[in-house]
């Protein structure tokens, strides 16, 4: 109920600002009908030129002959005319009915507008690696809350993974250029309306006009410091001239695991037991006992899932006139998760707000967004338990109460849903005002000032009679509730002078300087209790626990903390180019971060780039193929300072209780090895592209190489425990190089009058090598990682990071043969001699395979036939393994009397599970990830500009050899490529399932 | 002009806003600054407490101590426990310098050495900050922690480098000596001067103020314990060394056995009056750290003691080493065999491979539910109920993941033992009557028919003195050290493994491989 109120209160907002804004724009006039016709620069007709009235977005296509009709508001109106190719026109309509159109050959594309970061260039003068994408391009078919999933697949180098599936609270991984740092910042700096370091969960898909990614270094240098895994620049939709338009864009979806991992069902499980009481294998035998029939058939992974749908709404206008425009919207998100009960609900409203003033010499900018968010994050656990549990176990008792066995089972799943509540609060928001002076015509000074706000609150509550599962069984909590509370609060400063001159015919100079000041602060608190007399507070009265003030207090049950960070910035950069041909581009930035030590805190980051545009050289003039010819290099040097506060400060905290007199008392010890000298990690990159148009720029290719090289990697490195009082300590030591390759291109396959046909191609290659984990003081040759834990593998690493080789490396036995009765034999040192685990020496294991893809690949296609228009996106990814660790543990039969795969009953191993190359499996893998069906229903209405519907599938068909659920896994860290095991120090396989999705969309413009 | 007039002003504020907004100190809130602490007496005691608290970690350790020998094994049951073979290893003695446990002991050796030096470091520069006595009895026992340290070093590695200083120049790497015999002999002269030169400023008291902390006895202790293993280490006997500090401990009369062995080792040991050296632990203040309850018992156990968590069915003891205890010797008591049942007195029931069995534990590693089962049951395959359990703490309702006795390090019973062993070992082996009657006092308390049980100058025979400081001090982590000082560590005989091929450079456990990888300077022992 109070959900609705806030709701309807919303609108509310929205309709009386959107009134407000446009009841001084509208002007009546008379419409009126303008016809005309549309040639070449020879005169030749042309057919399919989209013509457009501003404002009000009524359009219509030229015919065969080029003769084109429609309707116009008045004669202010303003046409825009525009076929690929051709420079867009804007004619405004005048007094003219009859117009004859002379359309220039152009390089629509090129012409195109990106950002680059503190300012934005044309496409053609670009001397970077950039990928601009706008919102007409961006990804079709349910988006589900993660903006990124706009531009999956589209842009080459940016590899974007689903890690975790279809979680409606999970987030997507983000790798540029492969992995060039390990502990730092992982993934890319977002920069939301020019707020560096924004959250990606402030703003929604349907808000976003463009997504821009600066690739390489030379580009992402203007960034310095966070800018090492590239920047992805997102602007928000703003207010357009012309009387108020409205937008609706609604959809809702079904959302269906795929390829679920099988595992014995109850018959099968009957089975079982009578073939192992007939088993020659004396262990099976055995086991035949342990195999215990409930007399039930559940499928327990169904038992905890729900197939809801899922929906999304937003509403949007946009107005104003030449002095003021608005935008606003509003939002609603509802999606539902697999797992019962789980959800992520999201309201959003965004305005914003420019006006000049001063005799349009002071542009005002206002934009504000909120977005208020409920949750009930998924339990992970839950599905690891729903592989693992007894099929025969029955959900239910006769009496409806729920089924509860012994301790060892654990308890049933689907009381550990209703009787646990976890709720997720959060507001968020992210305000930004800008005020840009202009000073003369070409100088300009700006002024920007943003807040961002996150606050959560949640509360969780186990019930009275909820069994906790827990290492060896499962505890009574007799209730059990928590609560805990977070804000966050960033603040940014920026100001900047921007000079932009033409000089002359040949001389283009544009330059800009600023100073950046960021603020962060992260603070929280938390208290929790237990043994409640009732269950009817859940976690609403904490007092109400007697725990507490019985004295068993836990080291988590009250806390709180506080930590704060600063960046403070002074950048430049200046582009000049020299007859449209020349383009030379330099810049810097120096920066500051609190976090490292009090010498080192500043660091340099400068960038140069060059271009030479060789298409508009006189000896081009006889190529006509080629419509345009760039060579682009660049250098750029950039920072990492993704580590944690107050590394290199001495610090204490809290370690240990000592018995002092009889009586306990807190001690306090150093937190960590200081480390005073902690620096910036500093990448460079050198980048060389080329930029081809062929045919009129039908084709348009671009290819980039690049090599980046890491170095003052910023690790956790191991250090020698005498001097050093603790085994790790934060340092910069080791370097690692990446290499790699690019390409883009974009066809316009295909354009008549009834259809048009653009394809959209691109691949990476990516080749990674940690140079060095070394320096003079400190020695690592190799750390292993990914404990594989329980069951039986405590103190097996799964991966290993190694000097000279790339990162991703998996690591153990290679596997020889099964004996007869299902014993593991492996191969030795060199192969000679076939071994059991046990008489294995570290010697006799080896770098099995590496987890990280080499290739990526994105492909879309975009056809349109009459109002007709289909979308489909398949990408995929190349030259990697996986370590199927489900199959490691749980397609062996000596894990009965837990479940097992399906796949556990035919496979010949019998024994103890082992980390060898007999689980790691290629994982190259090719998507169909989007298809998406539109058709534009013909309206001519008073109040209906268009309409359109659309149906759309996502993650519809996998073409791979893995064995597995999905084969797109974990890219980030330093162990890509691991089926899925997360080591929480408690024996679960967390794993959120894929999921297909099925929905059905409206666009309405009004 | 105009236009260049601007440009100016707004530089003019720019630079204004550089000097005033490029601060990049840290702030912190819920940090605690070094170069703040160490103002008051209390938190001074409270940097102390850390140096003690460390002593907790044991865990590993002591577990190395145990597995290692003929006194227990964590077998691989089913699916759990193979752990990449850590413990398998162990019991089989086919190690190697990457196993997990060496790089435990090591950090835990000079992780308690390091402590105590930063802290005297720390502590010197604070001196004006606290009493002249509390300073000089703080600095007496950081040295005695230091040596504890280095005694769990030198007796699982021997030859490691000796770091007396925590203000180090920078790029410092410790070495140890190239010639690893000097090196040990170097290592035990260190740990011999940091106790005679400190045991006198150490308190005599032997209650609230000196409890879980080094006094003086037990500075004599682990001087006893030292002197003890002086010929194994350092090829020099010192026989009469050891009985002197045996005899400040007994002679100083403020220790007693107690008649009942258990009353050492129960929930609330505080009043023990045979503990000399006990590192405390409390059940919800101390997590993780003392587990034994959990590592060895099955998991149905719980219902037994109504622990709020179960137990994860690991370690239990080999069958020759139960077995080799008198049956009336009631210290076989804290081991646990048999039908098992609930607190209120229903059968418990197995939980793995064995469902729905009853859970009968045998200290026979057998099928008894299956006689004519044709597997061979051993320490890599193992059924649940294999192995008699450890109860020798007595479990009381564990709120929360750590036991809450308080582990016992050194107690008068084994400082009697040690005196007598001293004793025989002087007589050429042979059991002086004096000897025995130490032995006696120490075994008569197990016995209701303690006469009958006694031994004799010609019944105690060193073999027979190795049994039984087995049966008096199994899981007290002395085993390892006990073997190798009698000569039966490396080869050993006892089941499950052939260890006939080992040579006898494993007396000594490997550098740790991870040490070596981070110190490039350490040399490896010989042999590895």
């Amino acid at each position: 109920m109070r959900h609705l109120i806030q709701r309807i209160s919303l609108y509310g907002l929205l309709i009386v600002v959107a009134l407000l804004l446009s009841s001084h724009i509208f002007s009546q006039a008379e419409s009126k009908t303008v016809r005309g016709i549309v040639r070449n620069e020879t005169g030749q007709p042309i057919s399919g030129v989209t013509v457009i009235e501003e404002v009000t977005n009524n359009g219509t296509n030229t015919d065969r002959e080029g003769n084109f009709s429609i309707r116009v508001e008045d004669s202010n109106s303003t046409l825009v005319f525009s076929y690929v190719g051709f420079r867009t026109q804007r004619i405004v309509v005048g007094n003219q009915t009859n117009l004859q159109i002379t359309m220039e050959l152009g390089a629509n594309e090129l012409a195109q507008v990106v950002v680059v970061g503190y300012g934005s260039q044309k496409k053609k003068d670009l001397t970077s690696a950039i990928t601009s994408i706008k919102a007409e391009d961006f990804n079709q078919g349910p988006i589900g809350n993660s903006p990124l999933q706009l531009i999956q697949g589209k842009v080459p180098g940016l590899a974007l993974s689903r890690a975790n599936g279809g979680d409606p609270s999970g987030e997507i991984q983000m790798q540029l250029r492969g992995v060039s740092t390990v502990k730092g910042n992982l993934s890319p700096l977002i920069v939301i309306d020019g707020i560096p370091g924004g959250n990606l969960s402030t703003v929604v898909p349907e808000d976003i006009e463009s997504i821009d990614v600066l690739r390489d270094g030379s580009a992402a240098a203007i960034y310095g410091t966070r800018g090492t895994n590239g920047v992805v620049i997102i602007t928000t939709k703003k207010g357009k001239v012309g009387a108020p338009s409205f937008q609706y864009n609604g959809y809702g979806y079904f959302e269906k695991y795929h390829n679920r991992v099988r595992v014995l069902n109850g018959d099968e499980w009957r089975q079982l037991k009578t073939d192992f009481t007939n088993s020659d294998n004396p262990i099976l035998k055995n086991k035949a006992e342990s195999i215990q029939d409930f007399g039930g058939n559940t499928d327990w992974f169904e038992a905890i899932s729900q197939h809801k749908l899922s929906q999304v709404h937003s509403l949007s206008v946009s107005g104003g006139s030449q002095k003021t425009n608005y935008y606003a919207s509003l939002n609603y998100r509802d999606i539902e998760g697999i797992l019962k009960r789980s959800y992520n609900q999201i309201s959003n409203y965004r305005l914003s707000l420019s006006h000049l003033v001063f005799n349009d010499k002071l542009r005002l900018e206002f934009s504000m967004a909120n977005t208020i968010g409920k949750s009930r994050p998924s339990n992970y656990g839950l599905l690891t338990q729903a592989l693992l549990r007894n099929p025969t176990l029955p959900v239910y008792n006769e009496d409806g109460s729920y089924y509860q066995t012994a301790d060892l089972a654990g308890s049933n799943l689907v009381s550990q849903i209703y009787l646990y509540e976890n709720d997720v609060k959060t507001t968020e928001s992210l305000i930004n005002t800008r005020a840009t002076f202009e000073i003369t015509n070409s100088l300009k000074f700006s002024l920007m000032g943003g807040l961002q706000r996150y606050n959560q609150i949640a509360g969780v509550y186990y019930y009275r009679n909820a069994l906790a599962p827990v290492i060896g069984g499962t505890r009574d909590l007799n209730g059990e509730a928590n609560r805990s509370a977070q804000l966050n609060l960033d603040k940014t400063l920026e100001a900047t002078v921007s000079y932009d001159k033409r000089i002359g015919d040949d001389h283009q100079l544009s330059a800009v300087g600023g100073y950046s000041y960021q603020d962060f602060t992260a603070e929280g608190f938390g208290a929790g209790n237990r043994n409640f007399i009732s269950d009817a507070f859940t976690y609403n009265n904490l007092n109400a626990g007697t725990a507490l003030g019985a004295g068993l207090y836990r080291d988590n049950d009250i806390w709180s903390n506080k930590r704060a960070s600063k960046l403070i910035a002074f950048f430049a950069r200046a582009i000049y180019s020299y007859k449209d041909r020349y383009m030379l581009t330099a810049g810097f930035r120096r920066e500051g971060s609190s976090k490292f030590g009090t010498d080192d805190k500043w660091g340099l980051f400068p960038a140069v780039t060059a271009g030479w545009r060789i298409s508009g050289e006189k000896f081009m003039k006889g190529a006509s193929a080629i419509s345009e010819l760039k060579l682009r290099v660049g250098y750029g040097v950039t920072g990492n300072q993704g580590i944690g506060e107050y590394v290199s400060l001495e610090r204490l905290s809290p370690s240990g209780m000592m018995l002092y007199n009889g009586a306990w008392i807190t001690g306090y010890a150093p937190s960590s090895n200081p480390n005073p000298n902690l620096r910036w990690e500093k990448k460079t990159e050198k980048n060389l592209g080329l930029d081809l148009g062929l045919k009129n720029n039908k084709i348009i290719i671009n290819l980039d190489l690049y090599e980046r090289i890491t170095s003052d990697l910023l690790y956790e490195y191991v250090v020698p425990v005498p001097p050093n009082l603790y085994n790790t300590l934060w340092t910069n030591v080791g370097g690692i190089k990446n290499t790699g390759m690019e390409i883009a291109v974009t066809v316009n396959a295909a354009h008549t009058e009834n259809f048009n046909w653009e394809v959209n191609f691109n691949a990476s290659y990516n080749k990674n090598r940690l140079v060095s984990l070394s320096n003079d003081s400190y020695q690592t040759k190799y750390q292993d990682l990914a404990e594989l834990g329980a069951p039986g593998l405590g103190s097996v690493y799964a991966y290993r990071i190694e000097e000279g080789q790339p990162i991703g490396n998996m690591y153990g036995f290679k596997f020889a043969e099964f004996t007869e009765d299902g014993k593991w034999q492996f191969w030795n040192e060199d192969n000679s001699k076939k071994i059991t685990a046990t008489e294995g020496q570290y010697e006799d294991k080896r770098i099995i395979g590496n987890g990280l893809p080499k290739y990526w690949i994105g492909f879309t296609n975009n056809f349109v036939y009459k109002n007709f228009d289909v979308y489909a996106l398949v990408r995929g990814a190349f030259g990697f393994d996986i370590l199927n660790v489900k199959r490691l543990f749980y397609e062996n039969r000596k894990l009965i009397p837990s479940n097992i795969l399906k796949s556990g009953l035919t496979s010949p191993v019998v024994d103890d599970p082992q980390m060898s190359d007999y689980y790691v499996e290629k994982g190259d893998y090719v998507k169909i990830d989007v298809i998406s069906i539109g058709y534009t229903i013909p309206v001519k209405s008073k109040y209906l500009n268009s309409a359109r519907i659309y149906v759309s599938g996502k993650n519809l068909i996998t073409f791979t050899g893995y064995k597995g659920h999905d084969p797109e896994l974990n890219i980030n860290g330093l162990t890509p490529g691991y089926d899925k095991k997360e080591n929480s120090g408690i024996d679960l396989l967390r794993d959120y399932p894929s999921t297909r999705s099925f929905s059905f969309g409206v666009n309405l413009k009004f | 002009m105009n236009e260049y007039k601007k440009v100016l002003i707004g530089s003019i504020v720019f630079l204004a806003m550089h000097t005033s907004c490029t601060k990049l100190d840290e702030q912190v809130y819920s940090d605690l600054l070094q170069n703040e602490f160490y103002q008051t007496e209390q938190e001074i005691i409270a940097a102390l407490a850390p140096a003690y608290g460390g002593l907790r970690d044991i865990e590993s350790l002591m577990e190395a101590a145990t597995l290692a020998t003929d006194e227990t094994v964590i077998p691989t049951r089913g699916k759990d426990w193979y752990d990449g073979g850590i413990y398998l290893r162990l019991h089989e003695h086919n190690w190697q310098p990457q196993l997990s446990y060496f790089g435990n002991i090591w950090n835990y050796g000079f992780g308690r050495v390091n402590k105590a030096n930063q802290l005297l470091f720390q502590l010197a520069n604070v001196q004006d900050k606290v009493s002249p006595e509390l300073y000089s009895r703080f600095v007496a026992e950081l040295k005695l922690i230091r040596a504890f340290g280095y005694y769990e070093l030198i007796d699982h590695f021997g030859n490691v480098p000796i770091l007396d200083r925590f203000d180090v120049p920078k790029g410092f790497l410790p070495k140890n000596n190239s010639n690893f015999e000097e090196g040990r002999k170097e290592v035990f002269n260190f740990i011999e001067q940091d106790i005679l030169d400190n045991i006198a400023a150490l308190s005599d008291e032997t209650n609230q103020s000196t409890y879980g902390r080094f006094n003086q006895y037990a500075a004599y202790a682990l001087l006893a314990k030292l002197y003890l293993n002086a010929e194994t280490w350092t090829g020099s006997p010192k026989w009469d060394e050891t009985i002197d500090a045996c005899d400040a401990i007994i002679g100083s009369g403020k220790y007693t056995l107690e008649s009942n062995y258990f009353n050492n080792f129960l929930a609330k040991n505080e009043g023990s009056k045979e503990n000399i050296f006990v590192i405390p632990y409390d059940g919800s203040k101390t997590d993780w750290q003392f587990i034994v309850y959990w590592t060895s018992l099955h998991p149905s156990m719980k219902a037994k003691y109504n622990t709020t968590n179960g137990p994860w069915n690991g370690l239990c003891a080999l069958p020759s080493h139960y077995k080799s205890f008198d049956p009336d010797d009631k210290r076989r008591n804290g081991w646990i065999a048999g039908p098992q049942f609930s607190s209120t007195g229903a059968p418990l029931k197995c939980a793995y491979e064995s469902v729905p069995h009853d859970l009968n534990l045998t200290v026979d590693f057998v099928n008894i539910y299956n006689p004519s089962d044709p597997a061979t049951y051993n320490h890599i395959n193992a059924l649940e109920y294999h192995g008699a359990r450890f109860v020798k703490y007595e479990i009381s309702r564990y709120p929360s993941w750590c036991m809450e006795n308080d582990r016992v390090i050194f107690r008068l019973g084994d400082v009697i033992l040690m005196k007598a062993e001293a004793l025989m070992r002087k007589n050429g082996g042979a059991a002086t009557q004096e000897a025995v009657d130490l032995v006696n006092s120490v075994r008569e308390r197990a016995f209701d028919d303690a006469a009958s049980h006694a031994y004799t100058t010609t019944s105690l025979t060193l073999d027979q003195l190795l049994k039984e400081r087995a049966w008096e001090l199994y899981f007290e982590g002395v085993r390892r050290n006990d073997l190798v000082r009698f000569g039966k560590f490396v080869r050993g005989t006892w089941e499950f493994a052939d260890r006939s091929a080992e040579g006898n450079h494993q007396n000594v456990y490997p550098i740790p491989q991870s040490a070596i990888n981070s110190n490039p300077e350490l040399i490896q022992n010989p042999g590895y």
